[in-house]
């Protein structure tokens, strides 16, 4: 049987702690274990990548090479760190200057880069290992009544999973032209205005198509869209007040898990009516 | 093969219209035949159409940017049969599915000097990635992501001169620092704008000083990585 370790230490942590919670809890009544990957270093994301290429490398390789030590594989609970770490497995097999300087670094820590450790969404968990016959069947709260705008960025990877998993929960999904647009998390440093310009105007589609709460499995959209939600009402001039949740959330509250706190819930800026 | 193409085609005149419409038009061509055959074929049913037919001839295909010369078969493949047709950037639009490219012409000025007159032909290649950015829309000065894909190319052709062209792009309000990913918003996705402008970023950073105050709080961010 597979090993997993979870990978907590993401993007915007602090903002983002419900993500990690509500998928130790998901995983916990799923009976699936996945301790925390100790001594991790967090994930810089994409933006990161932008500006230091060398030591978003370096810090996804070491992640790598921890889980490799421990012979697990790593479930990531967002999108953010799950990309860095595809990614860097993808440069790191290309490139072999870049690894030669990554596994020099890697021998400074002791570790040994690690290529082969399998880096896997909690939506790879829910599809492939738990599966959709027994998921479907543990749903005690069908989401029916409910739609939802899903936000995917610029992503373009495992959508059909995530799409599938939602319509499962019978979670109605509701079509928006902003979709794919930017949430301007990636230009909050230079200009927080055209930043918010962004993120305000896919809310606006979000909520002029009727949606009930987004679904996001980014924490960095996940910040630009509830944290920052007051101050995009401002910025676009209008009431938004929509919930964000990540998939795994949704997914706990439809098998009836109801204790907010321990999923994080608590903290999000914009309360739910959900619950 | 033959395919029906259902079509939403982008109708303007910015001298007599004040709103766009959207044409329907049913129309049967050869899978194997390109985007500019299909406009070509519009323009004979319709008359009075106007479109890009240059060297760099792009549009969009269901909000995503792409050539003419695209061949149908792998658009339909991709999008479906039913395809809405729009200017790379409606807010610029003139007539029809033709544009005011002015401002995208205007930003090789910012790299003339450390340049030859010929590379402006590579520059003119990359429109499509200058108008699928959304920030073009909302800051007028914007240099834009064509801009950045070319200063990346002539840095590799001109690498001497690589520290005033990185210098020429990394103004805080108006630099290479407002990208945002549009790899999905071009056909077919393409992240070869990502890996131009990550360079870029890290080649800015490690600039040894900097009068950029803004670079300066970046190098001191990815110092802390």
């Amino acid at each position: 049987m597979a090993q997993y370790r979870l990978f907590d230490n993401i993007i915007e942590k602090d903002v983002a702690s419900s993500f990690v919670n509500s998928v130790k809890e998901l995983l916990n009544m799923l009976e699936i274990e996945a301790p925390v990957l100790s001594n991790s270093k967090q994930d810089i994301g994409t933006e990161g990548k932008s500006l230091n290429e060398e030591a978003f490398l370096y810090s996804n390789a070491f992640n790598l090479a921890l889980a490799k030590k421990e012979n697990a594989d790593i479930i990531c609970v967002e999108d953010s760190s799950y990309t860095s770490l595809n990614i860097t497995k993808l440069i790191l097999l290309e490139n072999d200057d870049t690894k030669a300087l990554v596994v020099n670094k890697l021998q400074k820590d002791g570790l040994e880069l690690a290529l082969d450790v399998s880096v896997l969404h909690v939506n790879d968990i829910l599809k492939d290992v738990v599966g959709f016959d027994k998921l479907k069947k543990m749903i005690k709260r069908p989401f029916s009544k409910f739609s939802a705008a899903i936000f995917n960025g610029n992503k373009t990877h495992n959508l059909a999973k995530n799409d599938a998993i939602l319509s499962l929960l019978e979670l109605n999904l509701v079509n928006f032209e902003t979709q794919n647009d930017s949430d301007g998390y990636e230009i909050l440093g230079a200009s927080a205005t055209l930043a918010k310009k962004l993120a305000g105007k896919v809310m606006l589609d979000m909520f002029d198509n009727a949606a009930d709460f987004v679904v996001t499995n980014d924490a960095r959209s996940f910040y630009m869209f509830d944290k920052l939600q007051k101050s995009l009402e401002t910025t676009v001039g209008r009431d938004i007040e929509l919930s964000v949740f990540s998939t795994a959330q949704i997914v706990l509250l439809a098998l009836g898990y109801d204790d907010v706190s321990k999923m994080g819930l608590d903290i999000h800026k914009v309360v739910t009516k959900l619950i | 093969m033959v395919s029906k193409l259902v079509l939403g085609v982008f109708r303007f005149n910015s001298k007599t219209d004040y709103l766009p419409y959207y044409k329907k038009l049913v129309i049967k061509i050869d899978m194997e035949k390109t985007v500019a055959d299909l406009l070509a074929v519009i323009k004979d049913d319709e008359k009075v159409f106007e479109y890009p037919t240059d060297k760099n001839a792009a549009i969009k295909i269901n909000g995503k940017a792409l050539f003419t010369s695209e061949k149908l078969s792998n658009i339909v493949e991709y999008f479906g049969k039913e395809l809405q047709l729009d200017p790379l950037n409606s807010k610029r639009a003139t007539n029809d599915l033709c544009m005011n490219h002015d401002d995208f012409k205007n930003r090789f000025d910012v790299l003339d000097a450390f340049v030859d007159s010929s590379d402006k032909k590579l520059f003119s290649s990359y429109i499509r990635e200058h108008y699928s950015s959304p920030i073009v829309n909302l800051e007028e000065e914007y240099l834009g992501d064509g801009l950045f894909c070319f200063a990346y190319d002539m840095i590799q052709k001109y690498p001497e001169r690589k520290s005033q062209i990185l210098n020429a792009i990394s103004k805080q309000d108006i630099g290479v620092w407002l990208h945002v990913n549009i790899s999905n918003k071009l056909f077919p996705e393409n992240y070869d704008l990502e890996r131009k402008v990550d360079f870029l970023k890290n080649e800015i950073i490690k600039q040894a000083d900097s009068a950029n105050n803004f670079v300066e709080k970046q190098k001191k961010l990815s110092s802390n990585f």
